[in-house]
């Protein structure tokens, strides 16, 4: 089998290249993540990529697989065309071969406070949700931040500084959508603004690349909902 | 209709401009279409009617909001360059104000020739 992978080394390299490699005997079944890690440990111990669980929990090994951007962990072989054409995920600066620096993901994540905000005091049994109010929370909490979504969407491309993501909206909707949290206000009114929420055009590149099937347009959409709600 | 801090408004006055010039549209060509033989007495006639004059007035209203808000996304997603931004933005602007004005003056003349 083909493999095309994006190379580059700052330390030696002055323009990143495109270097093909050729896999014999692959397994049916073998993921993405197993072929590279054999190119690695085979032919060529300098390429570098970043993985950990190999199971899609971690989130580590987003990468841009045939022109898609997905995990190669949960990637079969099988289902790729020849040859296996491999770049970084697109947007963010290279460190070194697939390896990006997510640094401005990251922030952007921060930026909508993704943790629970309680204003009432804390009660000495934990803050209990009916299981209607804790369905809400289905779809948005099993993001695994890989940054597949936010590094296919031009927007973030675009203005990665002053769009926050599919990622981190994704997010941010995830702490609206819940029963315990108190700062509805202040979650809203720091999404205003033409850049933050609103240069998200719902084309939708995000849902098509999730590797979790999870659907950030509809968590954006839901996001406008509620603010159109407490304008009015 | 400023540029920072308008997000919702912007999308919602977007959404909110595009089903009323859908309507506008639609009724503009059902009566064309069913109206034998079009002419200018006809024509103005139908233009001088307040309902289709005010109606008039808020399509041309809604068009240079909806244009307005189209524009400006466009500019910021694709053009990086502040000052570039900046002064596309101001362009369009002019351009939006100065055919309303001149859209005003034909529908004010429209209102006082009948």
């Amino acid at each position: 089998m083909r493999f095309t992978l994006y190379r580059f080394n700052p330390e030696t390299d002055s323009e990143p290249y495109m270097k093909d490699y050729e896999l014999l005997n692959i397994e049916p079944g073998t993921m993405l993540r197993d072929a590279l890690l054999r190119i690695k440990n085979e032919q060529d111990e300098s390429l570098s990529f970043r993985h950990s669980c190999g199971e899609g929990v971690c989130g580590s090994d987003g990468m841009n697989i045939n022109g898609k951007n997905g995990l190669a962990c949960v990637t079969s072989v099988d289902s790729l065309k020849e040859p296996v054409t491999i770049r970084p995920l697109p947007g963010m600066p290279v460190i070194r071969d697939l390896i990006i620096d997510m640094t401005q993901f990251f922030t952007q994540y921060h930026v909508v406070k993704p943790w629970l905000i309680v204003k009432d005091p804390i009660p000495d049994v934990e803050l209990k949700q009916t299981p209607e109010q804790r369905d809400k929370l289905d779809g948005l909490y099993e993001c695994i931040l890989c940054g597949c979504c936010s590094m296919s969407c031009p927007s973030f491309w675009w203005n990665p500084d002053k769009f926050l993501g599919p990622a981190a909206l994704l997010q941010s909707w995830r702490f609206l959508a819940d029963s315990r949290d108190q700062a509805t206000e202040e979650r809203l009114e720091a999404l205003e603004g033409p850049y933050k929420l609103f240069r998200c055009h719902s084309i939708m590149n995000c849902v098509d690349v999730c590797p979790k099937q999870l659907n950030p347009t509809k968590a954006i959409g839901n996001i406008k909902k509620l603010m159109l709600k407490n304008m009015v | 209709m400023s540029y920072q801090a308008k997000g919702l408004q912007a999308w919602f006055l977007q959404r909110v401009s595009a089903v009323f010039m859908a309507c506008y549209i639609i009724f503009f060509i059902w009566f064309f279409l069913n109206t034998e033989q079009m002419t200018y007495p006809i024509w103005l006639n139908w233009f001088s009617h307040p309902l289709m004059n005010i109606a008039t007035g808020l399509f041309l209203v809604q068009l240079v909001i909806h244009a307005w808000v189209g524009m400006r996304d466009i500019v910021l997603d694709y053009i990086p360059n502040d000052a570039v931004r900046l002064i596309t933005l101001t362009c369009i602007g002019f351009f939006l104000i100065a055919s309303s004005l001149e859209m005003i003056r034909i529908l004010f003349s429209l209102s006082f020739n009948v």
